[in-house]
């Protein structure tokens, strides 16, 4: 019996691509392709999804990593494989603690998408070993310590150093210094260029708002 | 009386001295009076001694000295005073110069610890902060000199009542440059010469009169760097807001490279199927292989036309999903539309949703809303099968709580006979979700 997959992406070009892969296997059926993260659980609830390719983020603001990890918590038995093209290191790093079954970043990764969920549904865990190296300024995305891409990202958001302090739980001093930091190591000549080429090279995404 | 019969120069010289010493006495005593009557009222009792004993020994030395005692009530008198021996009369005279000594030592150390009105007002000329003390209806107790160049300045006229000048003050009916603006919780008041002052205003109320107090600071140094500050702040707000907003664009515009990656990929293929066409053509093929053939073109085109699509509106999501998975949603009523309403009932209904597919498997969602007394009320119902017990209320359904009382709102869940959950929301609340 094939196993019910559920597509969750914004982009449609995306979705119709895994769709294609998984009406050219007979291992798999569609159970539904859906464009945003926020029913995910929904699909899930009746028992009649076997594994998810989600994608991270969607334009309408949910998330595929939250969704995942509201699923894993709910239905441990389905399969979950995270895919997408930013290569923002935080999200391989979130996938792990979740404990996604896979992560595959789109267009990079060699293996086939099928081998993939074919593993994956053999019982097999697939993480890439690190994500893909891009470059912020004179610096390489591996450079960067968690904590400096947790500020960048918070940064990436608009938010004052004060602001940056509440969300992350950190001094303010402490903010100061990991924004220098990465000023220094990427030679930007302001924090506002830090974050305009943070968000451009993929290295972070911030949190997509909704506009009210 | 004659102290020296023998020697009438020396007696005459004695007189002159006593004489000489009462009236210094006497002096005192008018200065010891004139202080001492501003005192305390049993205080006057004590000047009248020194000043009616030295003035008599004055005119008894007056008259006798200068012998010109010829009323018979002076003579009466200075028989009497002839009879005293000189030795007492000296001694009182001592004593009463000791007396008037001690007293006045008394009264300047009085009046060094003493606070007089004046000195308060003077004190509190001195200060840079304004201060009035008025009485209800108006009646100006005290003030000082900051406090009338300040009513100058900012009402253009003297200070003549408290009452009025602190309701000026209160409405912002200033002079033309002149402004009341909130510094945080604090009315300040800034002056056409761009001085600041800060505004308080006190009642004392253990005084048997209710006595206002009107206070007035320069915080122009403060009030200048929160201007300064204030400044920076909305520059860097701004800043902040558009580089929020550029990151988004970002966002999009990395969505769209990857949409147009896409669809170069799709060119490509496009353009194997064009050669596999071309090929199909000239050499012929099975109509399966034609049909494939056309099959992946109408795909590529099809990949090629299509956009991106607009966010679907929450509701419409949820009914749009539970249509697909079999299950319909009954609105009974009006949804509301506004916020945070609308966001807690998309919520309630993917929570009812998800709950009937895991638990209770009906294929209808009913959703019942009403609106009285200030309040929307919503009943969530399905047709699946009632739950055995009490519904545990964990995960979703917790949040759900949490979410409706954030609003302003209360959650109650039924487990029999039925399964159901009740919403009940304030229909005007501020959205702090």
């Amino acid at each position: 019996m094939p196993y019910k997959v559920l597509i969750v992406d914004d982009q449609i070009m995306s979705r119709q691509l895994f769709e294609s892969f998984v009406a050219a296997s007979e291992n798999y059926e569609l159970a539904a392709s859906v464009d945003t993260a926020r029913v995910a659980d929904i699909y899930c609830a009746g028992g009649r999804v076997d594994l998810v390719l989600m994608d991270v983020v969607m334009k309408d603001g949910s998330n595929g990593l939250d969704a995942a990890a509201q699923i894993r918590a709910v239905y441990p038995k389905v399969k979950i494989i995270i895919v997408t093209s930013m290569p923002d290191p935080t999200f391989l790093h979130r996938a792990k603690e979740i404990g996604v079954d896979a992560f595959w970043y789109k267009e990079v990764q060699e293996a086939p998408m099928l081998e993939i969920m074919d593993r994956v549904m053999a019982g097999e865990t697939i993480f890439p070993d690190q994500p893909p190296v891009t470059n912020l300024g004179f610096a390489k995305s591996t450079e960067f310590t968690e904590r400096e891409l947790e500020v960048l990202r918070v940064l990436a958001e608009g938010l004052t150093d004060k602001e940056i302090a509440a969300r992350l739980h950190l001094s303010l001093s402490a903010v100061r210094y990991h924004v220098n930091n990465l000023i220094s190591k990427t030679g930007q000549s302001s924090r506002t260029e830090l974050a305009v080429n943070a968000v451009r090279s993929g290295i972070t995404i911030p949190e997509v708002k909704k506009e009210e | 009386m004659s102290v020296f019969p023998a020697n009438a120069l020396l007696d005459k010289t004695l007189w002159a001295l006593m004489g000489l010493i009462t009236l210094f006495l006497f002096l005192g005593a008018v200065v010891l009076f004139a202080l001492l009557v501003r005192q305390k009222r049993y205080r006057k009792l004590w000047a009248v001694l020194p000043v009616i004993l030295p003035s008599y020994f004055l005119y008894q030395c007056i008259c006798t000295y200068t012998a010109l005692a010829n009323s018979p009530a002076a003579v009466s008198v200075v028989t009497w005073f002839a009879g005293l021996p000189g030795w007492l009369v000296l001694l009182t005279c001592m004593l009463l110069g000791l007396a008037e000594g001690l007293l006045f030592r008394s009264v300047g150390i009085y009046e060094k610890s003493r606070i007089t009105p004046m000195s308060v007002k003077e004190a509190t000329d001195s200060i840079p902060m304004g201060i009035c003390a008025y009485l209800p209806g108006g009646q100006i107790v005290m003030t000082n000199r900051a406090m009338e160049d300040f009513c100058l300045k900012a009402t253009g006229n003297v200070l003549s009542d408290g009452e009025a000048f602190a309701e000026t003050l209160r409405s912002g009916s200033l002079q033309t440059d002149c402004k009341a603006v909130m510094l945080g919780e604090t009315p300040v008041i800034v002056l056409a010469d761009d001085t600041a002052w800060a505004l308080s205003e006190e009642i004392l109320s253990d005084e048997k009169e209710k006595t206002r107090i009107l206070r007035v600071s320069d915080i122009t140094e403060t009030y200048q760097k929160t201007m300064t500050l204030r400044s920076i702040q909305e520059k860097v707000s701004s800043l902040n807001r558009r580089l929020a907003k550029a990151n988004r664009e970002i966002v999009d515009l990395t969505a769209a490279q990857e949409v147009l990656n896409a669809k170069i990929k799709i060119h490509d293929e496009l353009g194997s199927t064009l050669l596999s066409i071309r090929r199909y053509l000239q050499s012929g093929g099975s109509p399966e292989e034609r049909d494939e053939i056309f099959g992946r073109l109408r795909r590529n085109i099809t990949f090629l036309k299509r956009e991106r699509e607009a966010p679907v509106d929450e509701y419409e999501l949820m009914m749009e999903t539970a249509a697909r998975l079999g299950v319909q949603i009954t609105v009974t009523g009006k949804l509301p539309q506004t916020e945070p309403h609308k966001r807690i009932l998309a919520t309630a209904m993917h929570e009812c949703l998800t709950n009937m597919l895991r638990h209770a498997g009906g294929d209808e969602l009913r959703i019942t809303i009403t609106e009285e007394n200030r309040k929307l009320m919503a009943v969530f119902a399905n047709n699946g099968e009632q739950p055995d017990g009490e519904i545990r209320e964990k995960g979703g359904l917790a949040s759900l709580r949490a979410l409706t009382e954030q609003g302003g709102g209360t959650m109650t869940i039924c487990s029999t006979p039925a399964f159901a959950i009740l919403l009940e929301l304030p229909k005007e609340v501020e959205n702090a979700l």
